[in-house]
């Protein structure tokens, strides 16, 4: 059984510190990955901690924390997914104490390091105790890890010290709310996989008030807007969710392919429902194939495809909850399914036969007093201009501009 | 021991008297282990006992306790040891302020709202000691059954009261009826007047006279006197609104309270009395068993934490198993079938709880009775059904019998349009569903999803509600392909989505054809959709529409012209703010009734 060179890491950290540089400091905290079981060969569970080493620089005692450390890394190699979160929950709590007793906020990248890894861990954990079907208990871990970072959150932003963006971090003069963006990005993703979204909100109004999104470093403020804008999408706030993603987007980093495909996921449904198609290709480029149905049926106001993407794709989209979003869509569907009719025959006045034809032909016989239905919805949102005859069964259309583009747009 | 038992009461109470006479006490406690003597009385640890050696003389007490550390009311306490001093030199008694003292003294101050009735309830309750003191009774005295201290400005909203004297008015008919039975143990199927009127009970009712002169005060008074008192003291608190009770025993033999039988007051000030002692003879019914002296016992002897673990949870590091949880768990031994519904502010007592048996035997006569034609109103329904859950809950029954149970409930909250005790039950169902996973507790799952569905389909159009989508996504998200072909919740999936779309024409159409109960839940959203569709309608059909068609549309059956008009009178009012609209439903109502 592989264990970690606990003498190695002390040196390592050492040499680390004695550098100063901030970034070393940090990845000398990164954990193994849990090794599977079929590999690691053989679990001693007698040994639950192995030895603990010390280690003393500039008055910070970091013994605890390396030695949790180097007991989460073994139980990593040795597959034990529980066990080295919860080595990692203790090394967290006890690097909260060296981080609060540093002047400066040189510790701040160290400090991200672990809250990703506690992050990281509670999600192994999960994964691996997930033998209980309730929701409860398997998100055990991850709560916990909530705790932590929550914690780490507010030590880093009660700091007294006035921020300054640009600065570097340094061990002097540096405030700790450099650091809170970054925390704050973790939990934001903690709290979406948990579902708490209620939880988000209260993260939010210290950070906007303090204009830290507006700071710091890219890669983390297209972070923050990527989970803002899909915050605003739960909420139903369509234009400021599509103005963040679009953001996020925009300010991404071009290599960063997952990334980009992530806020897609969420920007493609909010600007469809705003009447702008994707093109065919950035579709393909990032394999957001699940839309492809319903972009074309939107676009032709085909019906039928329109419906049948819906439901094929319909667990995905509940799950990301953009379902409801893409329910909407379906009105600028109907609309431009008449605006074609209306092409069509030319004619400002349809009767709505033609209309119930054309939905039989789409394999999706409706019957008129149904139509009609449809149709007063798209009369009374300003998608169509004009008025139904109930006892002529007709729709009469404006002489100008029946199918206003704006009015769609400008939802 | 003692000395704890008095520490802890000094800190209940904060009563001057009762901390100089811990100190008394403590000071003896403290000069040695082994025997002190005092007046002729030695305290062995447990109890004073009469020695033998010689009695000092009363001075040295007194002096003895002028060192206590008791700031103020020296003068007026100076004496008391001396007095008890001298019956204490004559025989042996148990030492410290007797548990019925303090009882009593914890009662008094209980009722106590604020720091003055509190500080003035001290005082008469100093007084009545210190009388007790001196005549010597106080340790004979039984202070279980002395009237308690009644509070001085004691003033109740007048609005509540003449509010439960109305309705005891109006029950006091049913009541003469239907308390009869209370007494039987196995009501069941062969008692012909189970629930109904039943004047042949043989039915023991020792203090009917009473009872009389107890229906003339408010029904708040009369079921927490003649009731179960276990679950706390009920007329102490001003806001405390109980469910009217209908099954109240009459006469019991176990709470007979002579004081009250013989007083018969005129009627005064909405018919509560509230002359100082009969509201301390009021107060005092709680002295009987079940009541708040037996309450208090129970909380000492540790069933509280017996039950709540106490003792095991965070105090010890023994870990809490199997027997541990059967240990705290009640097991019921009430044999009665009814019982009324009483917030439990204490752990249950055994012989107040109803083991499942009779608990599966009268939700079967609850069922029985709620189809028959004379059946009794909601209200009564609910209180019972809370009290079965209650039983239910306590003792940890979580079987299909719970499921069952629930259920019922669910379903009679639905037929009368009470949302709030459905949502409850709903939820709890939910959890039970989970949690088992025998057929028979499932066989109604998919009915209870989809009115899940639909109550969120509910309550989105519901403007207050903010908990948005999530509820009900999760809720599709969790449907199995196997329940997402159940008619039911196949309904329900089509009415969220007409809702959603606002697609008014097929939701007045599933409307109709809701299966089951659920047209109970919707129902309540119709009027809304109804303004929303008229919204449309009005905007969409120029230059006019056929009200007999738009009323269609927008579910009313109008099939006979009564209806139509009533339709567009409905509809006139609601689109008030819409003038021209409305003046055209109502020309088209007055057209059609012409």
């Amino acid at each position: 059984m592989t264990v970690v060179n606990r003498d190695g890491k002390v040196s390592e950290l050492q040499n680390a510190l004695n550098a100063f540089d901030l970034d070393q400091i940090a990845s000398v905290f990164v954990l193994p990955k849990v090794a599977s079981t079929s590999t690691a060969s053989g679990r001693s569970t007698s040994s639950s901690s192995g030895k603990s080493v010390s280690l003393q620089d500039h008055g910070l005692d970091w013994s605890s924390t390396l030695t949790q450390y180097c007991n989460a890394s073994d139980a990593a190699l040795a597959g034990d997914a529980s066990k080295m979160f919860e080595s990692q929950c203790a090394l967290h709590s006890s690097f909260h104490s060296v981080f609060s007793s540093s002047q400066g906020n040189w510790l701040v990248p160290t400090l991200h390091m672990i809250c990703k890894m506690t992050h990281k861990a509670a999600i192994a954990a999960d994964r691996y105790t997930s033998t209980s079907a309730s929701s409860k208990d398997s998100n055990a871990h991850l709560q916990k890890a909530v705790t932590l970072l929550q914690e780490s959150y507010s030590k880093t932003s009660n700091d007294r010290r006035e921020f300054k963006a640009d600065a570097p971090l340094d061990d002097q003069e540096g405030s700790k709310k450099a650091g809170v963006l970054k925390i704050v990005n973790e939990l934001f993703a903690i709290y979406f996989r948990l579902n708490t979204l209620r939880l988000c909100k209260n993260l939010l109004r210290p950070v906007e008030s303090r204009k830290l999104h507006q700071m710091g470093k890219m890669a983390d403020m297209v972070t923050y807007r990527y989970y803002v804008g899909r915050l605003n999408l739960f909420e139903d706030q369509y234009q400021a969710a599509e103005q963040s993603l679009e953001y996020a987007l925009k300010h991404c980093h071009k290599n960063a392919f997952e990334n980009k495909r992530r806020i897609l996921r969420y920007l493609v449904p909010v600007k469809l429902f705003r009447g702008r198609l994707p093109s065919l290709q950035l579709l393909e480029k990032y394999g957001l194939l699940e839309f492809l149905p319903i972009v074309e049926g939107v676009r032709t106001g085909d019906l039928r495809l329109f419906q049948g993407g819906l439901v094929k794709s319909q667990d995905i989209f509940i799950h990301r909850g953009t379902y409801l979003l893409l329910e909407k869509c379906k009105t600028v569907c109907y609309r431009n399914l008449f605006k074609r009719i209306h092409v069509i025959t030319e004619r400002h006045q349809i009767p709505l036969n033609t209309v119930a034809k054309s939905l039989k032909w789409l394999g999706m016989p409706i019957d008129l007093d149904e139509v009609e239905c449809i149709l007063a919805n798209l009369i009374f949102r300003g998608y169509i201009r004009g008025y139904l005859s109930h006892a002529k069964r007709v729709l009469v259309l404006s002489k100008r501009d029946p199918f206003p583009v704006s009015a769609v747009i400008m939802k | 021991m003692a000395v704890g038992a008095v520490g802890r009461f000094i800190r209940s109470v904060h009563n001057k008297y009762f901390v100089m006479f811990a100190n008394h006490q403590y000071q003896y406690q403290q000069a040695g282990g082994g025997a002190v003597s005092t007046g002729g009385m030695v305290w062995n640890g447990n109890a004073w006992v009469q020695s033998s050696a010689a009695a000092q003389p009363q001075n040295g007490r007194s002096s003895t306790f002028s060192t206590a550390s008791y700031g103020g009311k020296e003068s007026r306490w100076a004496r008391a040891p001396q007095q008890q001093a001298r019956p204490a030199a004559a025989k042996p008694q148990q030492g410290g302020p007797p548990d019925g003292l303090k009882r009593y003294v914890h009662r008094c101050l209980e009722k106590c709202a604020s720091e003055e009735q509190k500080k003035q309830v001290q005082k008469e309750t100093e007084r009545v000691i210190a009388e007790a003191l001196q005549d010597g009774t106080l340790h004979t005295k039984n202070w279980d059954a002395v009237p308690l201290i009644s509070l001085p400005d004691y003033s109740r909203k007048r609005d509540s009261f003449s509010l439960q004297q109305s309705i005891s008015s109006k029950k006091q008919k049913v009541k003469s009826n239907t308390d009869m039975y209370y007494g039987h143990t196995r009501g069941g199927p062969n008692n012909g007047g189970y629930y109904g009127p039943s004047s042949s009970s043989p039915h023991p009712n020792p203090t009917a006279s009473s009872s009389t002169s107890h229906q003339q005060y408010s029904s708040r008074q009369q079921s927490s006197s003649k009731y179960q008192n276990h679950y706390g003291p009920a007329d102490e608190n001003e806001d405390f609104i109980k469910v009217p009770n209908f099954g109240v025993k009459k006469g019991s033999n176990k709470y007979v309270n002579p004081n009250s039988a013989k007083k018969k007051k005129p009627m005064d000030d909405a018919g509560f009395q509230r002359s100082s002692s009969t509201m301390a003879q009021r107060a005092n019914r709680f002295s009987g068993p079940g009541g708040n002296a037996d309450v208090r016992q129970a909380t000492a002897k540790g069933i509280d934490a017996r039950y709540m673990g106490k003792g095991v949870i965070g105090g010890s590091s023994k870990k809490l198993d199997e027997t541990d949880y059967e240990q705290m768990k009640v097991k019921g031994t009430c044999r009665k079938l009814e019982k009324q519904y009483l917030r439990l502010t204490a752990p249950p007592k055994a012989e107040l709880v109803r083991p499942l048996e009779i608990l599966q035997q009268h939700l079967g006569n609850l069922k029985k009775e709620w189809k028959s034609k004379s059946r009794r109103d909601y209200l009564w329904f609910c209180a019972e059904m809370k009290a079965v859950r209650q039983d239910l809950t306590v003792q940890h029954i979580q079987n299909s019998f719970t499921v069952q149970a629930y259920e019922f409930h669910a379903r009679i909250a639905l037929q009368e349009g009470d949302i709030n005790e459905f949502n409850q039950a709903q939820t709890q169902l939910k959890i039970l569903y989970e949690k088992l996973d025998d057929a028979k507790s499932l066989e109604n799952e998919n009915e209870f999803v989809a009115y899940r569905m639909i109550y969120f389909v509910v309550m989105s159009l519901n403007k207050g509600y903010k908990g948005g989508s999530s509820d009900l996504l999760k809720l599709m998200l969790s449907l199995t392909s196997s329940q997402r072909n159940d008619p039911a919740i196949k309904h329900s999936l089509q009415l969220r989505a007409a809702v959603a779309e606002m697609d008014y024409h097929k939701f007045f159409q599933l409307t109709k054809s809701c299966p089951n109960l659920g047209g109970m839940l919707i129902s309540r959203s119709v009027p809304i959709m109804r303004y929303l569709a008229l919204q449309r309608i009005c905007r969409a059909y120029r230059p006019s529409v056929a009200f007999v068609f738009a009323l269609k549309e927008l579910g009313f059956s109008a099939q006979t012209a009564k209806e139509i008009e009533d339709g567009c009178f409905v509809l006139g009012y609601m689109s008030l703010p819409r003038r021209w609209c409305a003046s055209f439903f109502v020309v088209a109502g007055l057209m059609v009734a012409e």
